[in-house]
């Protein structure tokens, strides 16, 4: 097994950050054409149940506040707690 | 004659006032019946010209858009062409079908977020509808874009696994389409078989709905014939496979991109000619009532200046 697969990586993985590494590598004047080809726009959202499924952002400071899209959200000790304002 | 009506028609508001001691909806509902009384007043004919020739004017420089967004995206699909079809010969070749006791499918819909562009993203979702009218069960979807999503989300949003929209604003490209093939791989959805529905390039006023194979690694280990092909490890394949599905959807993207910028030039164009059409008609009619106006007035003064 290769080292890439063994860290959690797939092939796809692997060879874009090959390519990335490649265009970096570039001489100028190609390198600006290709950097436009290596950036993405698309958005992924999972679907449960025809609903889409929140995308939870782990913060590791207890009182670090952050926003989700919808609603706002304070981590204390270690669990979501709603909160309506922020501190 | 009409303002008589009307007036009649205010009297008989007021009694009702009188009756049920509430006058707002009466007046309301007595609007609309004058105006259909009433003619196409001039100001009204020059009103809707004006809001014709505006329309005319946006469906114009869209199509003057996505005219040079077609060109782009036809250079880049015969570039891409090569990738696409490399990558379908692999399942020719082996001959890979699908497991027949894992009935699970998969169904890819390449749309795009936009729409104005006649009926690119309806023929996708037709068939992948006609596919899910016969079994909804073993089927899941993602959807690649937000126009096959909101058609699909009503009757069958539970068969939809991965919804992904910002596509169709810039041009695809490969990093999209890894994305896609990454989510797809990491979504733990077993399946054996799936497909790529998507629309082909053929020409600017044509396209054809049509579905690239994808298959499962259990389902390529277990093909008859995959032994014409040397020195396979199991890794091999499946990084193979990781990869041919990112290139596979790459393909289908730009398939799909460029078809959908030349449909919508012909959808353009068609609605601008429309537009020109009803201007024409509008500005007749606008002719005409202005000079029926006239020879009114003219017969007034005159009729006025006898009478005397």
């Amino acid at each position: 097994m290769s080292a890439w697969r063994q860290a959690g990586l797939n092939y796809i993985n692997y060879s874009n950050i090959a390519a990335k590494l490649l265009r970096q590598a570039l001489k100028p004047e190609p390198k600006a054409e290709a950097l436009k080809r290596g950036d993405a726009h698309i958005r992924i959202t999972k679907w449960a149940d025809g609903k889409p499924i929140k995308q939870h952002i782990f913060a590791y400071d207890r009182k670090t506040l952050f926003i989700n899209s919808t609603i706002k959200k304070q981590i204390f000790k270690g669990k979501y707690v709603k909160c309506k304002y922020i501190k | 004659m009409g303002e008589r009506n009307t007036a009649q028609a205010q009297c008989s508001g007021f009694t009702m006032l009188g009756r049920f001691g509430y006058l707002t909806p009466v007046l309301v509902q007595n609007v609309p019946i004058q105006q259909q009384r009433g003619m196409a007043t001039l100001k009204s004919i020059s009103m809707r010209l004006k809001s014709v020739k505006n329309i005319q004017k946006i469906t114009q420089s869209m199509k003057m858009v996505s005219a040079a967004k077609y060109t782009k995206a036809e250079r880049e699909l015969k570039a891409v062409r090569p990738i696409g079809s490399g990558a379908q010969q692999f399942y020719e070749r082996a001959e890979i079908a699908p497991l027949p006791d894992v009935p699970q499918k998969l169904v890819i819909a390449i749309t795009s977020d936009r729409g104005l562009c006649g009926a690119v993203h309806t023929s996708v979702v037709r068939h992948i509808r006609t596919e899910l009218a016969q079994d909804d069960q073993n089927i899941k979807v993602v959807c690649v874009g937000d126009k096959s999503r909101a058609i699909l989300q009503r009757i069958y949003g539970k068969n939809i696994i991965l919804a992904c929209n910002e596509i169709g604003r810039l041009p695809p490209t490969f990093i999209d389409a890894s994305k896609v093939a990454d989510a797809i791989l990491k979504s733990e959805y077993q399946f054996s078989a799936g497909e790529i529905v998507f629309n082909r390039f053929k020409s600017v006023v044509s396209y054809v709905t049509e579905t690239l194979p994808v298959f499962s690694l259990a389902s390529v280990t277990a093909a008859p014939k995959l032994s014409i092909y040397d020195s396979l490890d199991d890794e091999v394949v499946q990084s193979y496979l990781e990869f041919s599905l990112a290139a596979l959807l790459f393909y289908a993207f730009k398939e799909g991109a460029c078809s959908e910028q030349s449909s919508r030039m012909t959808a353009m164009d068609n609605a601008s000619k429309n537009a020109g059409e009803m201007i024409e008609k509008l500005s007749l009619t606008f002719n005409r009532t202005r000079q029926a106006v006239i020879t009114r007035e003219l017969i007034e003064i005159i009729s006025g200046a006898s009478a005397l």
